[in-house]
């Protein structure tokens, strides 16, 4: 598969203002609108927009109410996707769940493209932050289930080209394992023959690991549904009891087997460690938490006993998977040193291994 | 809702002193029995935050996306430097500008404050030609005694002209420096009365020594004036009363030449 090399970005972060003018001109917005800079998340504030991030955004507000703008992100940047990811958020959002509204532009279109790049305008919710209780853990597993109800409906009714948005979990991980080669390849030079020796015995190892759990794994793909492709805790807000109140970032939104969603939910909730206010990990962790991965579970069971049957022989090998994943990612973005590439392995080995038990008992 | 009497701290050239001047004098207001609010204004280098960090009552909170002033030893003050890590560099332009100026500025609730002081960042940049063209003000100058302050300053006293914003006079900081021995030693050797006053018809309110326990406050978190009973805050304390009761009478001034 072909790799698309992140542009550089030359404004920091920013949706800049001429630009955000020409897209809320397409939205019918007049020249009252202003931008809120500063939004609360959790007990404290964030700054929008104050250093380069994946996602380009801006909070804006018209007329009382409050919208985030969102530049797709330059992995995702085409029109095929773009309408597939929003058509989908759209509905789910008119079904009542937990999605914001999509807004649409006056040609009644649910993204604006401007300047060659595509945007989109959703309502802004204001929520609590994840804070790791069981509470939010059982409700992001519960919502989750839920959601993939209705994408079980939607998908059965909805006709598009199932084969071009369609990937595994398997193969996601084999291009995030693509990408840090070609990272490594291009690095050779500057990387020492330490450094070196473990990043390409990783590559090849754990590229031999997803293999083997995807033998493994059989009757896979016998349920496809549209799923959100990254249900991590920084992607939910809850209300002051702990319910979810939205979910969003559905940029990785894929067609696949629930267990993809169900894996990244537990992975990410139960073994990532995430630093303050960011997508980016801290230092990898040994052992997942059994207790969260349980409860995760419980919450999911509760609202899709359903699914969560023909997911579960599956769950550990995607796990596994989506460990290899993430832990790819992490050495790509640079959150992990690259001694990790050395004990990556046996981390996630051990850990299928062990959650094996404990999914079959929950 | 704005207090009334708004006043601006202003240098042309960083480093001065501006944000000491501006701590003290809106505590030594306070200390005077005005309700006082400080206004961080410095979007790229909040310095206020660290000098009275200690004194914290109650931090700024969020309202209807208003951040509500924090209360920092009986003043409300608000700074971008309370919400963002001090790592993160501010970029402020346009709408986020003009957007984070009404969150932490005009859209909020500055409670009963009767003045509210406004620490500039230094130079002539976006944030002052927002700040003038929305609201009035009269500004007090900060300068330490060299030409390389003036040069810089009176660039930006013509721009309050511009602006019409009333000048109220001038402060010099590190004017001097005290030996342990008695002997006053004039570190800089500018003459702000001739260079920065005259032109500008303003009065030198104020000469404020280079001295070490000043900034040992500040690094503390905690304003001098507070403490302080020098000759020096005495001084402040009776120009902060001034400018309060004379403030409606500081008119625009042209320069001379």
């Amino acid at each position: 598969m072909p790799i698309k090399k992140k542009p550089v970005d030359e404004t920091r972060g920013q949706i800049v203002d001429p630009v955000i003018k020409g897209i809320v001109d397409l939205y019918g917005f007049d020249d009252s609108w202003s931008l809120l800079p500063i939004i609360p998340m959790g007990k404290g504030f964030i700054v929008l927009n104050n250093k380069s991030e994946t996602t380009k955004k801006a909070v804006l507000s018209y007329e009382n109410k409050r919208y985030i703008l969102k530049e797709v992100p330059w992995y995702c940047s085409n029109e095929n996707f773009v309408s597939f990811m929003l058509k989908f958020q759209k509905a789910a959002h008119d079904a009542e769940m937990n999605l914001p509204g999509v807004v649409e532009t006056q040609e009644e279109t649910l993204f604006a493209e401007y300047s060659g790049k595509y945007y989109y305008l959703q309502e802004f919710i204001l929520g609590e932050s994840y804070n790791g209780s069981d509470k939010q853990i059982h409700e992001a597993g519960s919502n989750l289930g839920k959601l993939h109800e209705f994408s079980k409906l939607y998908v059965n009714r909805t006709d598009f080209d199932r084969t071009q948005f369609r990937e595994t979990s398997f193969s996601l991980a084999k291009n995030m394992l693509n990408v840090l080669n070609q990272l490594v390849q291009q690095e050779e030079e500057r990387l020492s023959t330490f450094e070196l020796r473990i990043l390409t015995s990783y590559i090849t190892e754990a590229t031999e690991l997803v293999s083997e759990l995807k033998s493994k794994v059989r009757d896979y793909p016998q349920l496809i549904i549209q799923v959100h492709g990254d249900y991590n805790p920084l992607n939910i807000l809850y209300d002051d009891v702990g319910a979810v109140k939205t979910t969003f970032d559905l940029e990785n939104t894929i067609l696949d087997h629930p267990v993809h969603d169900i894996a990244e939910g537990l992975v990410d909730f139960s073994f990532n460690r995430y630093k303050k206010n960011s997508t980016r990990f801290k230092e990898l962790s040994s052992k997942f938490n059994t207790k969260k991965v349980k409860t995760f579970i419980e919450g999911y069971k509760a609202s899709n006993k359903l699914i969560f049957e023909l997911a579960r022989p599956h769950i550990p090998e995607v796990i596994g998977t989506t460990l290899t994943e993430l832990i790819t990612l992490g050495l790509v973005r640079g959150d992990y040193d690259f001694k990790v590439g050395s004990y990556a392995l046996e981390v996630i080995r051990s850990n299928v291994s062990e959650l094996k038990m404990v999914i079959e008992e929950v | 809702m704005l207090p009334d009497k708004v006043i601006y701290v202003y240098s042309g050239k960083g480093g001065v002193g501006k944000s000491t001047l501006s701590v003290n004098l809106a505590y030594a207001m306070s200390l005077e029995g005005y309700k006082v609010g400080l206004f961080d204004a410095d979007l790229s280098g909040s310095s206020v935050p660290i000098m009275i960090g200690k004194l914290e009552e109650k931090k700024p909170s969020f309202d209807n996306f208003k951040i509500i002033p924090g209360e920092y030893g009986g003043i409300y003050c608000n700074s971008l430097g309370f919400i963002t890590e001090p790592v993160e560099g501010g970029y402020w332009h346009g709408k986020y500008l003009e957007g984070v100026l009404n969150q932490l500025l005009f859209e909020t609730d500055w409670n009963d404050s009767e003045v509210l002081v406004i620490d500039l960042p230094p130079g002539i940049n976006e944030v002052h030609r927002n700040l003038f063209s929305r609201l009035n003000g009269k500004c007090i100058i900060v300068t330490t005694p060299q030409d390389l302050s003036y040069i810089d300053t009176i660039r930006g006293m013509e721009m309050l002209n511009r602006f019409k914003i009333d000048m109220i006079g001038v402060v010099e900081n590190m004017s001097h420096y005290v030996c342990e021995c008695g002997q006053v030693d004039k570190v800089f050797k500018g003459d702000t009365k001739k260079n920065l006053c005259e032109p500008f018809n303003l009065e030198l309110l104020l000469k404020i020594p280079l001295n070490s326990k000043i900034s040992q406050y500040s690094n503390r978190g905690i304003p001098f004036i507070i403490n302080d009973t020098s000759d020096e805050s005495s001084a402040l304390r009776e120009l902060s009363k001034l400018v309060v009761i004379n403030y409606d009478s500081y008119k625009t001034v042209r320069p001379t030449n």
